[in-house]
């Protein structure tokens, strides 16, 4: 497997764990309903997803997760250091945080040519956008 | 780090990494496990991110990277206690566990 490769696809593995995380913690802070049902359902498929990249990986390294993994888990905190109140606006950011990780997801699978897990990427995506729709109303009116 | 120095932090952290992979290896050719089972990715996941606090530490920086092996770690005896603790398990927990805590600790420490 060419060096390049292997540093795209550990790039990918950063961006995959945080997803993981993302989903725990947008799950924790609503668990009931419907979204709370999708979330329990995404975060499966996520970590399910995170396997198949692993297996493809022949040295799996976190290097690059450093930076946006602070940032979500940093992401609720005031500059004064205190949590921020969780919002509508937090569950929408949250949303289009898995929204964008999904869709580089995506880009990934298309990039390596694996058309059923592209179609996994994609369901995951029509799933989810009803939920962030329903986020952005809630925020906005 | 006043509790665990550095470079006792490191090689602790980086002798937790070997066993994970040596777990997993182990997963691969005693039970048939591949890659794909949460156990055997959450180890490899968990060795991944041990082996980056361990180059992270030994850096003086470290803080991000502490709390992903942390969480990783953590997520790893989660996915161990779902499996069910057999022998090889039963070392490589602890130790998660241990790796874990030490690494909350030096966190607060920072």
């Amino acid at each position: 497997m060419s060096r390049y490769l292997q540093i795209y696809l550990n790039d990918h593995l950063a961006g995959a764990t945080l997803g993981v995380e993302l989903a725990k913690r947008t799950l924790k802070e609503n668990p009931d309903g419907e979204l709370g049902e999708f979330l329990r359902w995404l975060g499966g498929r996520l970590a399910e997803d995170r396997r198949a990249l692993l297996a493809r990986i022949e040295r799996p390294s976190l290097a690059k997760a450093g930076g946006a993994w602070l940032a979500e888990k940093l992401g609720r905190l005031k500059p004064n250091g205190h949590l921020t109140t969780y919002s509508p606006l937090s569950r929408l950011v949250e949303l289009e945080g898995l929204k964008t990780g999904i869709e580089a997801k995506r880009s990934l699978w298309l990039s390596l040519g694996d058309a059923e897990l592209v179609a996994r990427s994609d369901e995951q995506l029509e799933r989810l956008e009803p939920h962030r729709l329903a986020a952005a109303r809630e925020t906005f009116g | 780090m006043q509790g665990t120095s550095r470079s006792e932090l490191a090689a602790e952290l980086e002798r937790c990494a070997r066993l994970c992979e040596d777990t997993a290896q182990l997963y691969v050719e005693r039970h048939g496990d591949d890659v794909g089972t949460e156990v055997v990715s959450s180890l490899l996941l968990a060795a991944a991110a041990l082996d980056t606090a361990v180059k992270a530490v030994e850096a003086g920086e470290g803080t991000t990277a502490l709390l992903i092996a942390s969480t990783l770690a953590s997520d790893a005896v989660a996915a161990a206690e779902r499996r069910g603790l057999d022998e090889s398990l039963l070392r490589c927990v602890p130790m998660l566990r241990r790796v874990a805590a030490l690494c909350e600790r030096a966190l607060d420490e920072t």
